[in-house]
């Protein structure tokens, strides 16, 4: 079964998209309801910043990559009842 | 911050914050060491099958290895952001004792809190519980404010240092009715900051 590569880089984006929406409010409750201390600002931007990195790092990782291209799963199940 | 300077969402204007208490920390601390774990799980299970059978090769050519690393990546953010959701139910979850009321703050998930506030003269009894052994060994417990008339009671679990709030609370609840501060009665005059706080209690915590 030929599987499209840019099809995971589609998820990942609509996963990451949710994530980063989901941070956020996340953040914005913290502030608002967190007593607007120090301790809920330091938390709130640290949460932030690394899931930044974690992006970053992700994306040079596999900035070179044909996302045009696609691979192949051998599934037995699928197979046979495909020859069936 | 000073207690006194703390502002919490539905403070009244003429209202001072005596305390603000949150769970013990070893609450929060078994929680992130479970979410530590999880984060160095799959890059110690990676390093350790490479190192054995050469397994999980990350290449820039492997459509596995970039697999990997979108599937890693996303695993690490979804543990980061269940931390930072354990972070906030334990930094939002408080006890907050003003000069009129007990305030307590309970978050159940990140859209959903709980806010519930009992009258200081409502109060009937404070009753403190330290029960098993790691409660005994951090000081941490659980107290129970009994409250007069049909309100439910106050249960509020794993709060350090359970004996000086106790007897804080009682010392400001057997203040409250001659104060007339109970902020549920608006026939009543509302006191002034001087009024509330007439000596210095013998428990002040809190860093908010």
């Amino acid at each position: 079964m030929q599987v499209p590569l840019a099809l995971f880089l589609y998820v990942y984006l609509g996963i990451v998209f949710g994530i980063v929406v989901f941070s956020i409010i996340s953040v914005t409750q913290a502030l608002r309801f967190g007593l607007r201390s120090f301790a809920a600002t330091l938390m709130s931007i640290t949460y932030l910043v690394v899931i930044v990195v974690l992006l970053i790092v992700t994306w040079s990782a596999v900035r070179g990559v044909d996302w045009s291209s696609s691979f192949s799963i051998d599934l037995p199940g699928i197979a046979m009842s495909t020859s069936v | 911050m000073k207690p006194e300077q703390l502002h919490f969402p539905g403070k009244h204007p003429d209202e001072v914050v005596i305390f603000i208490q949150r769970r013990h920390w070893s609450m929060l601390f078994g929680k992130m060491a479970r979410w530590v774990i999880l984060m160095a799980l799959p890059i110690v299970v990676v390093l350790l099958l490479n190192a054995t059978s050469g397994m999980f090769s990350i290449s820039e050519d492997s459509v596995g290895g970039i697999l990997m690393v979108l599937g890693g990546s996303l695993y690490l953010l979804i543990v980061w952001i269940l931390l930072f959701q354990d972070w906030i139910d334990y930094y939002l979850d408080a006890i907050i004792l003003t000069n009129g009321r007990i305030v307590h703050i309970e978050m159940r998930g990140v859209f959903s809190r709980e806010v519930s506030q009992l009258a200081l003269d409502r109060i009937q009894d404070v009753t403190i519980e330290t029960k098993g052994m790691m409660s005994t060994l951090f000081g941490y417990g659980t107290i129970t404010i009994e409250s007069a008339g049909e309100q439910v009671n106050f249960i509020i679990k794993n709060v350090p240092e359970i004996e000086k709030i106790q007897s804080t609370i009682l010392m400001y609840a057997k203040q409250a009715p001659r104060m007339g501060v109970d902020r549920q009665q608006p026939s009543d005059p509302a006191p002034s900051t001087q009024q509330a706080a007439p000596q210095k209690p013998p428990f002040i915590k809190g860093k908010p």
